[in-house]
């Protein structure tokens, strides 16, 4: 909780929103609750993925498994419908032949034959590859599951909690200012006016190279009870939504808590 | 055997750039530029990319070989 005299009033910050992206500012927070969220976002927010295949025909070179475990890993958009039915299962169909010449199957030719809300998030994996002659037909099975059971079902390839930094220059005509801006890997400074300066402080992972080149020219500190939580949506669900589900997901389950706590 | 469809460590499908970037590659473009378009900027991504080889194309070959010889069933 925060400092003695602190006022404890929690404040948000959208920092970044881009196309599948998001990351937010959390103020007078504590660290175990932002990575509580962004734990539950990678093990616990629902989605769906393909779990069973039926190989009815492979006359390619690629073994069945590698084929199913292809195509268990290719993303599935998740329509909202389906997050509270636990045992749904979708059937979805692939069935490609090379009739020409050698070619390619892309995971956009994986069908569902159920829902045609649910399609492959993107469409130019490719599967497999057939010579001239062969074909494959495939039933497969989407199921709704969590990041926890198998890391396809996760809904976010980046999901990081670090503390907000606090880059301070102290002398902004350091003779070294060249190598500290050229050491940075993620350009946090930058010289203006023949003098050092911040850019982009967000930016910093405390990796303390420019300490290293300049230590009495340059400070960096965590500000204290504020973190930047930012994930990378894979697509079956909207960044927003991935966020908003983690945090009900949450709720729901201290909320069982709370039951069985007050049933004893 | 082929490109890999997600990034082994963090997960983000990097499948369907692959076939991009070997394209952007073969016009000219530094390996590290065409990875920048393609919005692959970790490096665990990064590398999947870069080292990948797709080795069916090595076979592949082989089974049109057979399907040039007339023999139905392939492999």
């Amino acid at each position: 909780m925060g400092e003695e005299g602190e006022e404890l009033k929690l404040a948000v910050e959208l920092l970044e929103s881009q196309k599948g992206g998001l990351s937010i500012r959390i103020d007078k927070y504590d660290l175990n609750y932002a990575n509580a969220i962004r734990r539950y976002i990678m093990s616990e927010v629902p989605t769906l993925a393909i779990e069973d295949v039926v190989v009815v025909e492979n006359s390619s070179l690629i073994y069945d498994e590698i084929i199913a475990h292809r195509l268990g890993l290719v993303p599935l958009k998740t329509p909202k419908k389906y997050l509270e039915q636990a045992g749904v299962q979708l059937m979805m169909v692939l069935d490609a032949k090379a009739e020409e010449g050698t070619r390619t199957v892309y995971s956009g030719e994986l069908v569902s034959v159920e829902d045609k809300e649910v399609y492959p998030i993107s469409t130019e994996i490719p599967l497999l590859k057939l010579a001239k002659g062969q074909s494959i037909k495939i039933e497969a099975y989407a199921r709704l599951s969590s990041g926890k059971r198998h890391s396809k079902f996760s809904p976010v390839s980046k999901a990081t909690v670090k503390p907000s930094p606090l880059v301070n220059v102290i002398n902004d005509s350091t003779d070294k200012m060249k190598e500290i801006v050229e050491v940075c890997p993620r350009n946090v400074f930058y010289v203006k006016d023949g003098k050092l300066a911040v850019a982009d402080e967000d930016a910093c992972t405390f990796c303390m190279e420019c300490i290293k080149v300049d230590p009495a020219s340059v400070e960096i500190k965590e500000k204290y009870n504020s973190y930047i939580l930012s994930i990378e949506s894979i697509g079956q669900h909207e960044a927003r939504d991935v966020l908003m589900m983690g945090i009900d997901l949450i709720q729901r389950d201290l909320g069982e808590l709370m039951e069985k706590v007050m049933a004893l | 055997m082929l490109t890999p469809v997600r990034c082994f460590s963090c997960g983000a499908v990097i499948g369907d750039k692959y076939e991009k970037f070997t394209m952007l590659v073969s016009k000219g473009m530094e390996p590290d530029k065409a990875l920048d378009k393609l919005g692959v900027r970790r490096y665990c991504c990064r590398r999947m990319i870069l080292g990948n080889f797709e080795v069916v194309d090595k076979l592949l070959p082989y089974a049109e070989a057979v399907e040039a010889l007339g023999e139905k069933e392939g492999s």
